[in-house]
């Protein structure tokens, strides 16, 4: 547990929890977008979504799948968001990451929307080049990685993965 | 994993085959991930599981996990490689939710300070009325979905609440009065079921939130209820 998260206050306290097991509880926050609102989170405390271990985020998404289920039985809703705010740009609100579950109605003027922009040609194209060239440095194992990448491209993989630990640990901090 | 399944009319299922064209930047046999040709942002990458589901309640367990953590990884490159300083993660179920096509789809977009593309909903403060409210609502299909287990019962919470000394006004004291004729009224929609909560001894509910004895009785109710229909909700989403 972290010192002054409220988040964990309140799974400490059992203050708005609506489901737990031993490593996911399922919480009203508290702040709320509209009635119905959940959120489920990591028992333990982890700040921001990048830092859960694998088998916590995938255990985490299945239950949050769940509870969308849970929204659509209990208020007849006609739809669900499952909305992950990670970091301060994006509006996480308590340094104790989760999935918010709210539920949605036709005509209910939520503002879950986002503003699409124009991209030229040569910003779409270097923005694939970088992704997909770290994507497939990140995703290949350790053993094939040193052979993908033999031919000079392993300096890539590791500057980034400096990089990565660095803006984690840059994003730890807030909000 | 076998992928099968798709539809063929789906343009996710022809992007996820490569016979529509996109920016992928990651794929394995499970998932597909490239970018948005209208994005938030720079770094906008759709994820898509290369089997058809409409919804994501209809994607299998071991999916939807590997969905967010490859997400998760894509959003780590994001950071390192375009500087991104966080990142919203989406899924819409349903049209009223903004799903635009009857594929799952997740988005992850890369966000920067004061970037103003939205998605930052406003919020309200909950009370302790609120909660209360809330849980009386989904707490019969908190027990129908999770099949009793790990759900927390609401007067065990609120006593806990007293024990914690958390102040409590007496509006939410109305509330808890307010909320017995409803454990009744669900006792009388059971078809006469056992009544459980009106006959419990409120001194016992510490003592049974994690037991056994407290599964058993999620067992008896979730006997008397039906299961929940996903294609049935897919249908509503997608009508």
């Amino acid at each position: 547990m972290s010192e002054k998260c409220i988040i964990c206050d309140r799974i400490s306290e059992g203050l708005g929890v609506v489901y737990s097991d031993n490593d996911i509880a399922i919480i009203i926050p508290p702040e709320i977008v509209c009635d119905g609102h959940l959120f489920v989170t990591p028992i333990k405390h982890h700040s921001i979504f990048e830092n859960l271990p694998d088998d916590v985020c995938a255990n985490l998404c299945d239950i949050a799948n769940k509870a969308s289920l849970v929204l659509v039985d209990a208020l007849k809703c006609t739809g669900t968001n499952l909305l992950v705010q990670s970091g301060k740009p994006a509006g996480q609100k308590f340094s104790h990451t989760g999935i918010s579950i709210i539920p949605r109605f036709d005509n209910d003027n939520l503002n879950l929307v986002w503003t699409p922009r124009s991209l030229s040609e040569e910003d779409f194209s270097m923005v694939e080049l970088k992704l997909k060239n770290a994507c497939g440095g990140l995703f290949v194992k350790k053993e094939e990685s040193k052979k993908v990448f033999s031919e000079g491209k392993t300096e890539i993989i590791d500057s980034s993965e400096n990089k990565e630990n660095l803006m984690i640990k840059h994003l730890d901090r807030i909000p | 994993m076998n992928i099968m399944a798709n539809d063929e009319k789906c343009i996710f299922c022809n992007i996820g085959l490569g016979k529509i064209k996109s920016r992928k930047v990651f794929e394995d046999e499970i998932i597909c991930a490239f970018l948005d040709i209208n994005p938030a942002n720079p770094g906008h990458v759709l994820i898509i599981p290369k089997e058809h589901y409409q919804i994501l309640p209809m994607v299998p367990s071991d999916v939807v996990g590997h969905m967010y953590n490859i997400a998760k990884k894509i959003s780590m490159v994001m950071f390192s490689e375009i500087g991104s300083e966080g990142t919203s993660y989406l899924i819409a179920n349903g049209m009223s939710a903004g799903q635009k096509a009857p594929h799952v789809i997740m988005h992850v977009i890369a966000r920067f300070e004061a970037d103003n593309i939205g998605l930052v909903p406003e919020t309200f403060e909950v009370t302790d009325k609120d909660i209360d409210k809330i849980q009386s609502k989904i707490s019969e299909s908190l027990i129908k979905v999770f099949e009793g287990k790990g759900v927390l019962d609401k007067k065990t919470k609120s006593e806990k609440s007293e024990e914690n000394d958390v102040i409590r006004d007496d509006s939410v004291d109305e509330m808890e009065e307010d909320s017995k004729p409803d454990d009744e009224n669900q006792d009388e929609d059971d078809n006469g079921g056992e009544d459980i909560d009106s006959n419990k001894d409120p001194d016992d509910d510490n003592e049974e939130e994690e037991d056994d004895g407290l599964e058993s009785k999620f067992d008896r109710e979730q006997r008397d209820k039906k299961e929940i229909d996903i294609d049935k909700i897919a249908n509503l989403f997608l009508k």
